[in-house]
């Protein structure tokens, strides 16, 4: 079955203004999320991401240039990541439709990991 | 670091306990601000809003933790490192937050840590004893009284700006501004973040329990709002004023008068609402509905509140709240004994309300001729824009058979904000009055 790897992006700020039982009532529904997939054996890793906005690195012309994320100026962070397995983008998407971070108008990029032919690991 | 094939998240996710993140926003709130000093209430409001959501962005990918109240010691004390960092160098001249502190908080998180009985027991101790504190800092005198609602509904009972504003019907922007008000004034007048000893405890109770009705009441009083949100405020007052009690040098007659007035009344709140949500009157309550477990806390608080001198107002809403409780259904109520309670109320106290509801007591005694001036004097005085005194004026007109009057007042009432279950109730009497029906039981 093929892998997809979700990448979440969403706005910290957005946490400012947050109640004590908002907060509650996000992580018990990213609890459901993820226990429905869990049950279905379809995350093969999820984490976190630190806080920063991390490196990005360039060697044009033999010279390593490292530099802040792309997100620097934008508002938004990659907050995390998954890697689940679903038949298809079509399937990934509708494992998303109810995805939490929707919720605080976070936004999840689907990509589907290439194994080239290969039979997935 | 996961392993490959290793599921991040657990497949059955730890359920949270209810209200953990609201109790533990209080409880942590109320620490910091015990190491920080009161005039440092929104650093410590701050840290522990970061400490929130902290974990809102990582227990969705490593899973809820297996003890997360220890997760948000742990993050909200290194977050608080950080602040007093920060604020130590930025204000070093200042000297308020230093390094004493950082070391206060490593005790702190340690003790919390601990897993001995006797030690948790001790950390038990504190966190009530941080708790009453921080109720007695936010009700304080040099708050404005609405100020002070606000202030103790955020910091005591982990609100939320929003869900005060739609439990008090402000706006947003009034509330951010009266807690806004609150933390400079506490800042301003040095309050110190402590329980008052002495002669000062017995005013600064008055203040604290006159805060808690409030709250109690915006939950039970009017049905306006949603029930969701009244619900919980009829259990955050309960909570603060059984807190108060539990401690010996605080469970003062009146702090167990009002304890037992809001289990007394609280008992009614499910069997307020009907089915659609309408209002029902005490007459039109199913009894069986009434929580038997409320109503019995409720008498064990009134035998306490009843055994030394002291007979404040509390002592005689309770003492009402107890005699419709003991009323096995409405028409066997004493409104002889009632109507002695709101006698001595509105001696004691004086105020409009009281005498609004004295007068209906005593229209069930005697009639509705025996009240209706009364009452025409109040709603036309002092209670002109409390809905429920034109609409009390209604029905004892129409009682009286005075049909004209009653719509007038029926048309008063209606004119006033009320909830959408009044509203309804108020248009519906006025109907059935409109068309000539006989009244309604009062």
């Amino acid at each position: 079955m093929p892998h997809y790897m979700l990448l979440l992006r969403e706005d910290p700020k957005v946490f400012q203004d947050f109640s004590p039982e908002r907060f509650q009532q996000l992580i018990e529904a990213f609890g459901a999320w993820s226990a429905k997939l869990g049950k279905e054996n379809r995350i093969l890793a999820g984490h976190k991401l630190t806080d920063d906005t991390g490196r990005v690195l360039t060697k044009p012309a033999g010279k390593l240039l490292t530099k802040d994320g792309p997100y620097v100026e934008t508002k938004e962070v990659m907050g995390g990541y998954y890697v689940i397995k679903a038949d298809s983008y079509e399937h990934a998407i509708e494992l998303c439709r109810e995805h939490p971070t929707f919720l605080y108008n976070g936004t999840v990029e689907i990509r589907q990991v290439d194994y080239m032919g290969q039979p997935e690991p | 670091m996961t392993e490959a094939g290793e599921a991040a998240v657990p497949g059955e996710p730890r359920q949270l306990v209810e209200h953990l993140f609201r109790r533990q926003h209080a409880r942590l709130v109320a620490r910091l601000t015990a190491i920080f000093g009161a005039r440092h209430l929104e650093l410590a409001e701050d840290v522990v809003q970061e400490a929130l959501a902290r974990a809102l962005a990582s227990w969705p990918f490593q899973g809820v933790p297996d003890d997360p109240e220890a997760w948000l010691v742990r993050v909200a004390k290194n977050l608080a490192l950080d602040a007093l960092r920060q604020h130590a160098s930025a204000r070093r001249e200042a000297g308020e937050l230093d390094e004493g502190r950082a070391h206060e908080l490593e005790l702190w998180a340690e003790r919390a840590a601990s897993r001995d009985p006797a030690r948790a027991a001790e950390v038990e101790e504190e966190l009530v004893d941080d708790a009453l504190r921080l109720v007695f800092t936010a009700c304080h005198p040099a708050l404005a009284l609405e100020d002070r609602v606000a202030l103790t509904l955020k910091v005591s009972c982990g609100f939320g700006t929003q869900e005060i504003a739609r439990a008090l019907l402000a706006s947003e922007a009034a509330i951010a501004q009266r807690l806004l008000r609150a933390k400079r004034r506490l800042e301003e007048q040095a309050v110190s973040f402590d329980v008052p000893a002495g002669p000062e405890l017995a005013r600064r109770l008055d203040g604290v329990l006159e805060v808690l009705y409030l709250v109690f009441n915006e939950g039970y009083g009017a049905t306006r709002g949603q029930s969701l949100v009244r619900r919980e405020l009829v259990e955050e007052g309960v909570r603060l004023a059984e807190l108060l009690l539990a401690r010996p040098e605080l469970a003062r007659p009146e702090v167990a008068a009002l304890c037992a007035l809001f289990r007394l009344q609280g008992a009614r709140l499910a069997a307020r609402t009907g089915e659609a949500g309408e209002l029902l009157t005490l007459g039109q309550q199913d009894r069986a509905r009434w929580d038997r477990t409320w109503i019995a806390h409720g008498l064990s608080h009134f035998e306490r509140s009843i055994a030394g001198p002291r007979r404040s107002a509390w002592h005689l809403e309770a003492a009402i709240a107890l005699e419709h409780a003991r009323a096995p259904s409405y028409a066997a109520t004493d409104w002889g004994v009632i109507l002695r309670h709101y006698d001595a109320l509105v001696e004691l106290t004086g105020s409009a309300t009281a005498r609004l509801n004295r007068a209906v007591a005593r229209a069930k005694l005697h009639g509705p001729a025996a009240a209706l001036e009364e009452v025409a004097q109040l709603a036309a005085g002092e209670l002109a824009d409390y809905a429920q005194a034109h609409a009390t004026l209604a029905r004892l007109a129409w009682s009286a058979g005075d049909t004209a009057r009653a719509l007038t007042s029926f048309a008063r009432a209606l004119a006033l904000p009320l909830s959408d279950p009044e509203q309804h109730f108020l248009a519906d009497l006025r109907d059935r009055c409109r068309r000539g029906e006989p009244a309604a039981s009062f």
